[in-house]
């Protein structure tokens, strides 16, 4: 067998078991002997991608339980094998698999707690940029205002979901658990996800800053996107909700006018 | 193909204890200075960041896997930045997969190379061994059978590898516990191929030399015999676990324990065939300890270097 068939045959072994062309190039006293060994390769594969999906997702982890979470992720791994080597691209669509597993799939709320530590890691892998201060917007002329474009931070992410999954992520913190029941049917949220420095910020955010965000996102100017967020204030007056947006760093600069 | 006269570690080893730098190309540059280091080094652990920072401990350098630094921005690239400020850094990548009949993938190579431009280590190592099938990534070293065919596949990514980099690279020996049953090499022989055709250098890690003699019942001080010691840039020690699989005892090369006794007995060997001084590196990946349990590791290897080739003390000027 050529290095190629051979290396499609070993990938197989490691991924589905049972490839009989893999015994036929390797030593070994009996195919039960041969299996122990190819199992070490595949021990250390399993091994080696549940610990880098647990790193992405402990929260998940602690909600599941650790027998769990190593099954789902087996089965994980089987399904979606990793397409780059840099393990921090690894699994981000394991949100969209746990809610086509079918032992998740009626666990609606785990879908949105992996969106957010999918976040959470794409935030704190971000690049890195200046956010926009007071300052530069107090530069602009009232019509420059209005018609300002606004780049959003790149590591901004926005989150809605049907359930407390900020409350939940809070409570399953390793550095302060809490497991006071939570009620899943106590409203759902609107949640920022950004990383204006270092250290990764979450805070919930109202349907109309929200709105704001997704239509500056979408390349509006200042005045549409105010207009979208259903505010009658003028952009002028510096509606405290776009201010604030300003302060926590949730944009990276001006775009244009 | 990259024509390098040297590469750093072996004979520009000489350079670099008389006072001076090794000269190497990085990226479009064309001549950077990185000077080589004298003392060993460890694996740089994100665990370890602000205690680096804090302490300044006087070791040689740090190693890291360039996988780790493939996001973007944020801690990572901080801490990395702030610590090669202060100290020499090498990569030693684990996703490249030399070993692909398929090929290197060019967007990981392309994020190594935008990583070694910016951090400019002093050397860059990979392993002998295969991560990916086609766009299937397994995250681990897999095994290769040393014949022709695979010998034809690595000195291509090799060369590939260090065209892209304007350097060249170590190639590291694999910890394995299967053997082919269509060799036609030994490891020694075919790692001396390897870089007789490509120029690379080798990246002796004696643990694995021990780990795979363990596991496949070979001598590792006959592997050593044949090792092409001219080529030898870098050392790798680490410590390994060992399990009984149906009454037979397995070496696991997991990175998670101190230096077992054997093995420092087989580096004191190999450095006595070596015949010079030259960088060891102390790696612990799993099971992290307090930093100051691996830096006695790394003093421990530096008593025993001093003690074969004394430091040159540098001219006072």
């Amino acid at each position: 067998m050529n290095l190629h068939d051979l290396q499609r045959a070993f990938s197989n072994t490691i991924f589905d078991g049972g490839d009989k062309q893999v015994h036929a190039c390797i030593k070994g006293s009996s195919n039960e002997a041969k299996d122990k060994r190819l199992d070490i390769y595949r021990n250390n594969v399993f091994y080696s991608l549940t610990n880098a999906l647990a790193d992405l997702y402990p929260v998940i982890k602690r909600l599941v339980g650790e027998q769990f979470f190593n099954a789902t992720a087996a089965a994980y791994i089987r399904q979606c094998p990793p397409q780059s080597a840099a393990m921090v691209n690894y699994a981000a669509d394991f949100p969209e698999f746990l809610q086509g597993f079918e032992h998740t799939a009626g666990l609606a709320y785990l879908v949105d707690v992996a969106s957010l530590e999918l976040a959470w890691h794409e935030a704190y892998h971000a690049e890195d940029a200046v956010t926009l201060s007071l300052t530069d917007i107090a530069a602009l002329q009232p019509e420059q205002l209005r018609q300002a474009k606004l780049l959003l931070h790149p590591s901004v992410r926005l989150l809605k979901s049907s359930f407390p999954v900020l409350k939940i992520w809070n409570a399953n913190q390793d550095d302060q658990p809490n497991d006071e029941p939570i009620d899943l049917d106590s409203g759902g949220t609107i949640v920022c996800i950004w990383r204006p420095g270092y250290d990764v910020q979450i805070r919930e955010i109202d349907g109309a800053t929200c709105t704001l965000l997704q239509s500056l996102r979408d390349n509006d100017t200042l005045e549409t996107a105010m207009a979208n967020a259903g505010s009658t204030d003028s952009i002028l007056a510096m509606p405290e909700r776009f201010a604030l947006c300003i302060r926590d760093g949730f944009f990276r600069k001006i775009i244009g006018n | 193909m990259v024509k390098a006269s040297s590469f750093a570690g072996a004979d520009s080893f000489h350079v670099v204890s008389s006072g001076l730098s090794a000269k190497t190309t990085c990226g479009s540059e064309p001549v950077t200075s990185i000077a080589i280091p004298t003392t060993s080094g460890v694996s740089l652990k994100a665990q370890y960041y602000q205690t680096i920072l804090d302490k300044e401990p006087p070791i040689g350098w740090f190693e890291v896997h360039p996988e780790n630094y493939m996001g973007d921005g944020g801690a990572p690239h901080r801490y990395l930045t702030a610590i090669r400020e202060r100290y020499p850094l090498s990569m030693h990548g684990v996703g490249m997969s030399l070993g692909s009949a398929d090929g290197v993938d060019a967007q990981h190579l392309k994020s190594l190379a935008t990583l070694v431009d910016r951090y400019q280590p002093w050397q860059v190592s990979e392993h002998l061994a295969w991560s990916h099938f086609k766009r299937r990534f397994h995250n681990d070293l897999l095994p290769l059978p040393y014949n022709d065919d695979t010998l034809k596949s690595v000195v291509h990514n090799i060369s590939r590898v260090q065209d892209a980099l304007a350097r060249p690279i170590l190639v590291e020996n694999p910890s394995s516990y299967l053997e082919f049953n269509n060799n036609t090499y030994s490891e020694p022989q075919f790692l001396t191929e390897l870089t007789q055709r490509t120029d690379c250098g080798l990246l002796l890690d004696v643990n694995n030399v021990f780990v795979s003699a363990c596991n496949q019942g070979f001598d590792a001080y006959e592997y050593l015999a044949d090792v092409p010691w001219d080529r030898v840039g870098e050392i790798h020690l680490s410590g390994h676990a060992i399990q009984e699989i149906d009454a037979t005892e397995i070496r696991i090369d997991d990175h998670g324990s101190a230096v077992k006794d054997e093995v420092w007995r087989l580096h004191e060997w190999a450095l006595q065939q070596l015949g010079r001084r030259v960088p060891v590196m102390v790696e612990w990946d799993t099971d992290i300890p307090e930093f100051d349990v691996l830096f006695g590791e790394a003093v421990k290897a530096d008593v025993m270097m001093d003690e074969l080739y004394p430091r040159q003390t540098a001219a006072v000027s």
